[in-house]
């Protein structure tokens, strides 16, 4: 190869190999290093490929896979506590909505930090989960929100009557317009970090041969 | 609890591959052309086998000008215990089973 020339493949590669967590790097360095001598087009871009796969699994998926779970777990989190108080007429969600999410947002974060052995990479994941976590949330609130409002004719969140007739786009942004999304990240925030900082405080023990 | 599973066969193939160079260290593609398996198969073994502590990594001492140092691999001695203990591939297996059909004739 004559120079330094940026090919697809170096490129993807090199992209691919980013979302890598830090004790991984090397091995990201070690599969653009083995790119660099791969002198045909094909076969280079055959390898660039391959290893992507490999740098994304090990990379990107172990971030995405515990922040799309905990963001699963959010929805159900909110669906379920939906349907029991609304079955059994209680004052709204908000006990649940507020509270009960902290452990899938710790637990995403201890997961990733853990295999990772990484607290940025823990927390990074938790950041993701708490984005997901949040849109969860607003979608499912948004969803239920309108069945509450039809069925007892109160707020999903809160249990309140509203003082004057409301549409369905305040019912859907009632999280917002409250301010009570404030609230949830308050008590949300700690608990990825928790989780990352435990995650990476734990080693695990290499396997016996 | 330790685990002691039994590898897969594209693990054992790398293991064995990697045996067969002895003290000698090798480079990832070079692994990926001999075993006729991808890059996407190959490193998450290395990499598993590493962190077992089965394989030992090394950067090249002097690359070429103008090219990265590249990563070399070679077994430890516990890497080299499961080579032994390594399973033939399915692959070998398969070559074996030919090999007496196809060089019968030509024998």
């Amino acid at each position: 190869m004559s120079g330094h020339r940026r090919d697809f493949a170096e490129r993807l590669l090199g992209l691919a190999t980013l979302g890598l967590p830090p004790r991984r790097r090397g091995w990201g360095q070690a599969m653009r290093a083995e790119l660099s001598a791969i002198e045909s087009t094909a076969e280079r871009q055959d390898f660039a490929l391959s290893a992507a796969r490999a740098a994304l699994r090990q990379g990107v998926a172990l971030q995405l896979i515990p922040a799309l779970a905990a963001s699963l777990a959010v929805a159900a989190i909110v669906l379920i506590a939906s349907r029991w108080q609304l079955a059994s007429g209680g004052p709204g969600v908000l006990g649940a909505t507020v509270f009960l999410p902290a452990l899938p947002l710790g637990v995403a974060a201890f997961v990733a930090g853990r295999r990772a052995h990484s607290f940025r990479f823990g927390l990074r994941t938790g950041a993701l989960a708490v984005l997901g976590a949040f849109s969860a949330l607003f979608v499912m609130l948004a969803v239920e929100g309108q069945v509450w409002m039809q069925r007892v004719g109160v707020f999903m969140l809160d249990g309140d009557p509203p003082r004057v007739p409301v549409g369905a786009g305040e019912i859907a942004l009632d999280l917002i317009t409250t301010g009570m999304w404030v609230g949830h990240l308050l008590i949300w925030l700690p608990w990825p970090v928790i989780g990352a900082a435990l995650g990476a405080a734990i080693r695990r023990h290499p396997v016996a041969a | 609890m330790a685990r002691d599973r039994r590898p897969s066969p594209q693990t054992a193939a790398v293991l064995r591959a990697l045996a067969a160079q002895g003290a000698q260290w090798s480079h990832g593609y070079e692994l990926c052309t001999r075993l006729q398996l991808k890059a996407g198969t190959v490193y998450p073994i290395l990499i598993r086998l590493a962190d077992q502590g089965h394989v030992e990594a090394s950067w090249e001492a002097a690359p070429p000008r103008g090219r990265p140092a590249r990563h070399l691999y070679r077994l430890t001695e516990s890497g080299l215990e499961r080579a032994r203990q390594a399973p033939a591939t399915q692959r070998q297996d398969a070559l074996r089973s030919l090999r007496p059909a196809v060089e019968g004739p030509l024998a």
